[in-house]
This record gives structure tokens, C-alpha cells and sequence, in this order.
């Protein structure tokens, strides 16, 4: 599930709404329909696993993913220093490789 | 318009049928979805299934039947569905229509095959260390992977054919 740059949490409900309605369709709008209810409270237990389940599933991908991000927002301001001292290396390197040429 | 209204009937009647073939189907009517989903168990985890007789397929050394209750028919119904919405606007006349709805069965059977065996082999593996989770039952457990397992296939089959659709429009803007 690929949502763009930030998959907030609306978003990714927004998303996922097909594959959401299609699960609902199959696991619950079908054998609601077809009087799965008068079987009595085993259904509706398994009902409400089935209908918990996968909105849990959606948030959990936001929030690993935020924490993905943040991790990696984290990264990237720690990061600078040592990238800028491993041009500076790099960039020295070059330097001595062109003076040994001449 | 009257094209897409058509292959909607087409879809609906496709599921109703499936739907009317699995409930007064036995395992021996299912061999078309049983039969490749034990093959690629088999062939993931290494164990032998044999075709029962009104049973399924049978795994004596691990005691593990894949049976009617496995075929994955209800996947099977929900992927077609969704694969049919979502290239619904791909529909422009009755031989697009077509091509649509046999590309969304083809789609929607490999996936369910493969997304089944994946079921199936996790089931398996969480057979082997049921006592690793004792807060639930077996059953239970069972039930919340096949929930996960088959919510999580239909997203990923639903993204890849988001993927796939956008990937066919750009080359046929190109051409």
C-alpha cells in the first residue's frame, strides 16, 4: 500500500475502501443476507472479528509507517555531519589522486 | 454506459453462481481450486498431500486435510468483485467488457490460489507451535490469521491492479 508521501489516516481508509467493501460484501453483507444471523451469537461474534480486524490492520500500517517516517526524519538530521565530513574526505582524496597525476 | 451495466450483471451473476456452486459443492467438485492450492502447499513446505475421495487433499505425516471449507471460494468472489470495480472504467464496448471480466477471473483465481496456499502454510506452521499463544485457542488463532491473510491479499491484489491499470493507461496514451 503505497499512499503517496504521508498516508494519513483518511487517506488510507479512502484507499482501501475497495478491498474493505469487497472483505465487508463477502464475510458479512452475504451471509447477513442469507439469515447467517438467526444462527445466534456465534455469528455475530465472528462478525465483529471480522469487522475490527482489518480497521485495525489500517491503522496499524499508518502508525508503523508515521514511525517509519519520523525514524527516518531522525536519520536525516543526525546524518548531515558525517555526510559532510565524508565529502570533505572524498573531496581530499580527489584532491591527492590529482596532485599524484601530475 | 450500457456496456458497463452489462458486464455489472455479468459480475453479479458470475458470483451468484460461484457462490450457488460452493454451497452444494463436495471436496471432489472443488479439485479445480483445491488441487493447485495443495500443489503450492506442497511444494512451499515440502509435504505430501494426497487426493481423498469426498475429503480433499490429506497430509497424513503433518494431519492436515485441505477440504471445501479451504477452497478459498469466498476470496475467489470478493478479488473478482473488486478487480471488476475497480477496471470497470477500462469498459467501453461488449468485447472490452469481455476481455475485462476474463482478465478480472484469471487475476482473481491466481490470487486466490496463491493467497489460499499462504493461508494455509502459515495455518500450518501455527499448528506446529500452538503453544506459543496460549491466550487463544487454536481456533481462534486460525480465524484471525485467515482474516489478516485474506484482508491483506485483497489490498495488495487491489494495489497492484491500481498499479498495473495506471501502467496500461500511460502505453496507451503513448501508442
Amino acid at each position: 500500500m503505497t499512499i503517496g508521501t504521508r498516508p494519513t489516516l483518511p487517506r488510507t481508509f479512502r484507499r482501501a475502501a475497495l478491498p474493505l467493501g469487497a472483505y465487508y460484501a463477502v464475510t458479512l453483507a452475504l451471509p447477513i443476507a442469507n439469515g447467517a444471523t438467526h444462527s445466534g451469537g456465534a455469528f455475530v461474534t465472528h462478525a465483529i472479528v471480522v469487522f475490527v480486524l482489518p480497521l485495525l490492520m489500517i491503522a496499524l500500517f499508518c502508525a508503523v509507517h508515521r514511525a517509519a517516517q519520523v525514524l527516518a526524519r531522525v536519520a536525516r538530521s543526525i546524518l548531515p555531519a558525517a555526510r559532510s565530513r565524508e565529502r570533505l574526505r572524498k573531496r581530499a582524496t580527489a584532491i591527492e589522486y590529482a596532485r599524484a597525476g601530475e | 454506459m450500457k456496456a458497463k451495466l452489462c458486464l455489472v450483471a455479468v459480475a453479479a451473476l458470475v458470483i451468484w453462481g460461484m457462490k450457488r456452486h460452493y454451497s452444494d459443492a463436495g471436496a471432489d467438485d472443488l479439485w479445480w481450486i483445491l488441487s493447485p492450492t495443495s500443489r503450492v502447499v506442497a511444494a512451499v513446505t515440502g509435504t505430501a498431500f494426497v487426493a481423498v475421495p469426498s475429503e480433499g487433499f490429506v497430509s497424513r505425516e503433518r494431519m492436515f486435510v485441505i477440504e471445501k471449507s479451504c477452497a478459498g471460494i469466498n476470496f475467489l468472489v470478493a478479488a473478482f468483485g473488486m478487480l471488476v470495480v475497480a477496471l470497470l472504467h477500462r469498459v467501453r464496448s461488449g468485447v472490452s467488457g469481455l476481455s475485462v471480466l476474463a482478465v478480472c477471473f484469471s487475476a482473481g483465481y491466481l490470487a486466490a490460489v496463491v493467497v489460499n496456499a499462504t493461508r494455509i502454510t502459515i495455518a500450518m506452521w501455527l499448528a506446529d507451535r500452538s503453544t506459543t499463544l496460549p491466550a487463544l485457542t487454536s481456533a481462534q488463532v486460525h480465524r484471525l490469521e485467515g482474516i489478516a491473510v485474506y484482508f491483506a491479499g485483497l489490498v495488495l491484489l487491489c494495489e497492484l491492479a491500481r498499479r498495473v491499470d495506471r501502467r496500461m493507461g500511460l502505453i496507451g496514451r503513448m501508442a
